[in-house]
């Protein structure tokens, strides 16, 4: 059991004659018994940060505690943390079971705990009927959960696992994500998952910390990201298709106070959102102008022709496309601002089986918004477009962080 | 573990490293000052560790006999000849058994090849004599050590060429094809390059072993032809071994392997970092 | 310039690989085939490039017979899933290649490079090695140098599945809009589905042997003519439930039910009606046990909430009702109680499992919501979305 503190921690690699500040100021708080995710582009840091949590890279400044006890100059073993790797690393001469009898065997323990152990952690992750078959002949995802199971087995104080579903098929994926899912509940201990692939980290953690460029951008559960992200970073990050993102000019509908419009740049371009007033308050009191505005394609509804179908599409497919309808603060929010609504020009139409993902145009700005599959708006169609003020996102211009 | 018993450890580690590094180290320090002394000094029942006078024209005498600039001209000729038939010969019957094996004659030929290696050279000494004396160009000719050495480096170019190729993914050949090269152009635009490093090293390999080996030159040649491995235990005074000149003059042939391996090291290098992407 | 014929194509080594396979791609055609890892795919590609050779059958390019020829030949070009860049080579000599291999003027060899590095936006990259650049960035190089060669035919094997979803859509939008990939026959292949339904004209789903069914991708998705097909296209996948058909009183009413593997532990099953215009397809297979497909969006999940709103008519939901009477006779639809077994809130959607009476059911919901283990839910699932399959062969009965 394991709290894991990470207090200014930084790392600086030399990288021929220059250096590269590979992680800076990180600040993470991890619960006993939590699950956290660190996400992020290849190259954001997240790596070095794992690798001075299990002690494989030298920590240049700031520490790491485990349950409050600094570890900065223990060598991995002495860390009781283990970890499974990207690449499953299997003893190819040895079977499944002495795969994962092994840790046990290295730790000394009795040949008769060793079976009790190796069954239990076999059932865990489905591989009793593998047992004793040699690593060559599994498939990719049975071979990582060997590689899981080996790690899993020593029972440590905290687990790292470092992208471990790269390398497996998409349909496999959900499948091994339920399976991780259910072994964290079960034997709730500490988790640290490393992955570039928001979806994996959505889906598992209890909280996802979000990287990039050596730094921590925000720290939360899925809705917290999705809905409050800190930056546009993070709300370019989080969310798939990626956001939509405008530069827009703020301008009151009346005179000073009350609803405000948001007009996006581009003389081609007659794009307006419109804000609720209480955020054109928060957006006034900066005292700028210019804003990034941001709003994701799920929270665009075609309207018109299109409306009944979409909002059907709410409750019968209960999915993607139903944005506008979520989480019931929204409900009580939304009655009390209007549906704003736009305008574009279909450029692509993309069916995709359980939704369609509609490129759409504006004068020269291009955007995305989900579709019900039963769309048929076609390439070159003008159509028109919904949404709930309380879905957009307003950007500063300057320091890209979240106003409102 | 705890702070103290951390520095005993390191400090072990570090005392023995250095000793390690005095016990490689010290023939080389030997070499150079017993290259020198004058003949006296070196052959003293108590050695000295460092030259009372200094010779450094030891150097220049060495050469005082003309042939010894020859002996390591002729060691040049026949190294660097047969590093090159290795090559040439090794890199396409290494291609042959790592893209075609079932045609080249499967694992198995491969592995008599390499087997060439390991009979000890001792042993085929003689026949191999008389097999060459049977030839036009005799035995006392750069040529005939050129071919004899096949039999040790050829088998070493091949395996060594045979695993480089199949680590060389063959898909990039098969873009070429399709790119509209021919199999031949394929392989000299693409696959070649790619083996590239590892074909210096094998060269490398090739070279060294030619250029320092001695018991088949001192047999073969050393009227028309000298290498400078032969020429080494000739320089004696009567029944002295004049100690001196013989170091000098390794010394000075221990140089163009040193330079060949600081020229190629920087090829060795890339060719070990090409291709590396960072995860 | 012409069609892409494949006729009676086998190749096999220990096993059969592809067997008599036909297929047709037109010219200007954007031909995707999907299936799953390691069902033969990629050696259709090769086979049609040149790189192996088939046991049997023929392929032709506009009507000429090409299976003789070495690839260097075809006027074939082909990305492969590895890329296959050569690392030795800057980009620009990588997509350069075959038109060197063509002993085209220098000049027009940097026209053209500069041209297709522009149009996929890797013209800054022109002068680094391909260890430099991103994955993207690779795939983007390996496409500029098929599309430079401007050949006859275009080969892509699963140009985008090793790339991170923000970038595999990114790289979909891509493929969208590159005219030059409309021009001559274009055979695609991929394993996700999304990027076949995204792209093609027409799919080619294949099995074990071969193409199992062709067509337009929503024929393909909404009309499956198997349950092989149906299980591979959709994600999460699609539920299977093996059921019972019963024919019900005079009025030819069917009803299916399910009683589930968990039937023992006490679970009462799923009884169901059949859908008006399924009737007629299955009404004459008597009672019989079928595999129905229920994808994860058509079952709806009324949380709490949304059961509330159904009840008191909350505007957007009265339309509900009102589309959904259209479907069964006596209005409403049957509402199933479930128990919650897992919930996972993904990115875009999210996802339940549930057991309804012994049979687990996935469900795709607003990712906003949340569900606890262990909580009962209501579901409820339209007749005429649910797919029936042939227990034994996994033929489509209505379709």
């Amino acid at each position: 059991m394991a709290r894991v503190t990470l207090t200014d921690v930084n790392k600086i690699y030399p990288s021929r004659g220059e250096t590269v500040h590979a992680v800076k100021d990180l600040n993470l708080e991890i619960e006993d018994g939590e699950f956290v995710a660190l996400l992020g582009p290849s190259g954001c840091g997240k790596t070095s940060t794992l690798r001075m949590i299990v002690g494989l890279e030298a920590i240049t400044s700031g520490e790491i505690a485990f349950d409050g006890r600094r570890v900065n100059e223990l060598d991995p073993q002495r860390r009781n943390v283990a970890m499974a790797f990207e690449t499953y690393a299997l003893y190819p001469s040895f079977t499944v079971a002495e795969n994962l009898a092994f840790p046990l065997q290295v730790m000394g323990l009795a040949e008769a705990e060793r079976t009790a152990k190796v069954r239990e952690m076999a059932a865990m992750l489905r591989l009793e009927d593998i047992l004793d078959q040699s690593p060559g002949a599994l498939s990719g995802g049975q071979q990582q959960r060997v590689s899981l199971g080996r790690a899993l087995i020593r029972e440590p104080a905290a687990f790292i696992l470092d992208e471990v579903m790269s390398h497996i098929d998409a349909h496999l994926k959900f499948r091994m994500l339920f399976d991780l899912k259910r072994i964290h509940r079960d034997l709730g201990r500490t988790m640290i998952y490393v992955t570039h692939d928001q979806v994996e980290a959505l889906a598992l953690a209890d909280r996802v910390a979000v990287m990039s460029q050596a730094e921590l951008r925000q720290v939360g559960t899925r809705n917290e990201l999705y809905h409050r992200p800190a930056d546009v970073f993070v709300a370019d990050f989080i969310g798939e298709p990626p956001t939509n993102f405008f530069p827009v000019c703020l301008r009151a509908a009346g005179n000073g106070a009350g609803p405000a419009r948001l007009h996006v740049e581009g003389e081609d371009s007659d794009l307006v959102f419109d804000l609720a007033p209480a955020r054109a308050a928060r957006l006034r009191e900066t005292g700028a102008e210019r804003f990034i505005a941001g709003i994701r394609p799920q929270n665009l509804h075609l309207a018109g022709a299109e409306a009944n179908v979409d909002v059907a599409t709410v409750a019968r497919w209960g999915a993607a496309a139903a944005g506008a309808g979520a989480g019931a603060g929204g409900a009580e929010e939304r009655a009390g601002s209007r549906t704003g609504e736009v305008t574009a020009e279909v450029t692509i139409s993309e069916y995709l089986g359980e939704r369609v993902i509609l490129t759409l145009r504006n004068g020269s700005r291009v955007f995305r918004a989900l579709a019900s599959p039963e769309t048929r708006a076609a390439r070159g169609e003008r159509v028109r477009l919904r949404y709930d003020p309380q879905n957009v996102m307003v950007f500063s211009a300057s320091t890209e962080a979240l106003i409102a | 573990m705890s702070d103290s018993s951390y520095r005993l450890v390191r400090g072990l580690l570090l005392a023995f490293l250095g000793l390690w590094l005095l016990l490689t180290l010290f023939p080389f320090y030997w070499q150079i000052i017993t290259a020198l002394k004058d003949a006296a000094e070196t052959n003293r029942t108590i050695p000295t560790f460092w030259p009372e006078v200094w010779h450094p024209e030891n150097f220049k005498l060495v050469f005082a006999e003309r042939s010894n600039l020859q002996a390591l001209i002729d060691s040049f000729v026949i190294a660097t000849g047969n590093t090159l038939a290795s090559l040439v010969l090794g890199t396409l019957a290494g291609y042959a058994f790592a893209r075609f094996p079932r045609q080249a004659g499967g694992e198995n030929l491969a592995f008599w090849i390499l087997s060439n290696r390991m009979f000890p050279p001792v042993a085929v000494l003689v026949p191999m004599f008389f097999l060459f004396d049977a030839t036009p160009w005799g035995t006392d000719s750069h040529l005939s050590l050129i071919i004899l050495y096949l039999v040790f480096n050829m088998p070493l170019a091949t395996w060594l060429m045979m695993v480089f190729f199949r680590d060389a993914p063959r898909e990039l050949e098969e873009a070429a094809y399709l790119d509209g090269y021919t199999p031949i152009k394929a392989f000299f635009k693409v696959t070649l390059p790619l083996v590239l490093p590892g074909m210096i090293s094998v060269a490398m390999l090739c070279w060294i072993f030619a250029w320092n080996e001695y018991l088949f030159a001192n047999l073969f040649v050393g009227t028309a032809v000298k290498t400078f491995t032969i020429v080494i235990p000739t320089f004696t005074h009567g029944s002295q071994t004049l100690w001196n000149l013989q170091m000098a003059f390794s010394l000075i042939a221990m140089l163009p392997p040193l330079v060949l391996f600081i020229v190629l090291r920087r090829y060795m290098v890339r060719g070990l970092s090409l291709g590396v992407v960072k995860g | 310039m012409g069609e892409l014929r494949v006729e009676g194509l086998c190749k096999g080594w220990d096993f059969p690989v592809l067997d008599r396979l036909d297929f047709t791609v037109a010219e200007g055609e954007f031909f995707v085939v999907v299936g799953p890892s390691g069902i033969g795919k990629t050696t259709l590609l090769r086979l049609i490039a040149g790189l192996e050779r088939p046991d049997a059958g023929r392929v032709l390019v506009g009507g000429r017979d090409i299976t003789g020829l070495p690839p260097y030949r075809r006027n074939v070009a082909m990305t492969f899933e590895s890329y296959a860049l050569y690392p030795h080579l800057s980009v620009f000599e990588n997509i350069a290649s075959p038109l060197r291999a063509r002993k085209i003027a220098r000049a027009e060899i940097g026209a053209a490079v500069r041209q297709a590095a522009a149009m996929l936006r890797i013209d800054e990259l022109l002068e680094r090695r391909p260890g430099e650049i991103s994955g993207g960035q690779k795939q983007r190089t390996a496409l500029a140098r098929t599309l430079v060669a401007r050949p006859e035919v275009y080969l892509l094997d699963e140009p985008i599945s090793h790339l991170d979803a923000r970038i595999r859509h990114e790289l979909r939008q891509q493929f969208h809009g590159l005219e030059e990939l409309r021009r001559v026959a274009t055979l695609y292949v991929t394993h996700d589905y999304a990027e076949a339904l995204s792209l093609a004209d027409r799919i080619g789903v294949m099995g074990a042997g071969g193409l199992v069914q062709v067509g337009a991708a929503r024929d393909i998705f909404e009309r499956p003519a198997s349950l092989f097909v149906a299980q591979h296209l959709g994600q999460p996948s699609i539920n299977v439930v093996e059921a019972e058909l019963h024919q019900t009183g005079g009025d030819g009413a069917v009803h299916w039910a399910a009683t589930g593997a968990a039937g023992a532990a006490g679970g009462k099953g799923l009884t169901l009606p059949v859908a008006d215009a399924h009737r007629a397809a299955l009404s004459n297979l008597g009672t019989a046990t079928v595999m129905l497909g229920i994808r994860p969006q058509f079952v709806s999940v009324l949380g709490n909430a949304e059961s509330a709103a159904a009840r008191t008519g909350d505007g957007s939901c009265t339309d509900v009702a009102a589309r959904d009477g259209r479907g069964t006779a006596g209005g409403g639809l049957p509402v199933i109680d479930a128990t919650v077994e897992l919930y996972e809130p993904l990115g875009a959607t999210g996802v339940l499992i549930a057991d309804a009476g012994g049979v687990p059911l996935t469900a795709t919901t607003d990712p906003d919501r949340t569900f606890h283990y262990g909580e009962r839910v209501k579901l409820r699932l339209r007749p005429e979305t649910v797919l029936y399959f042939d227990a034994r062969s996994g033929a489509n009965l209505v379709d």
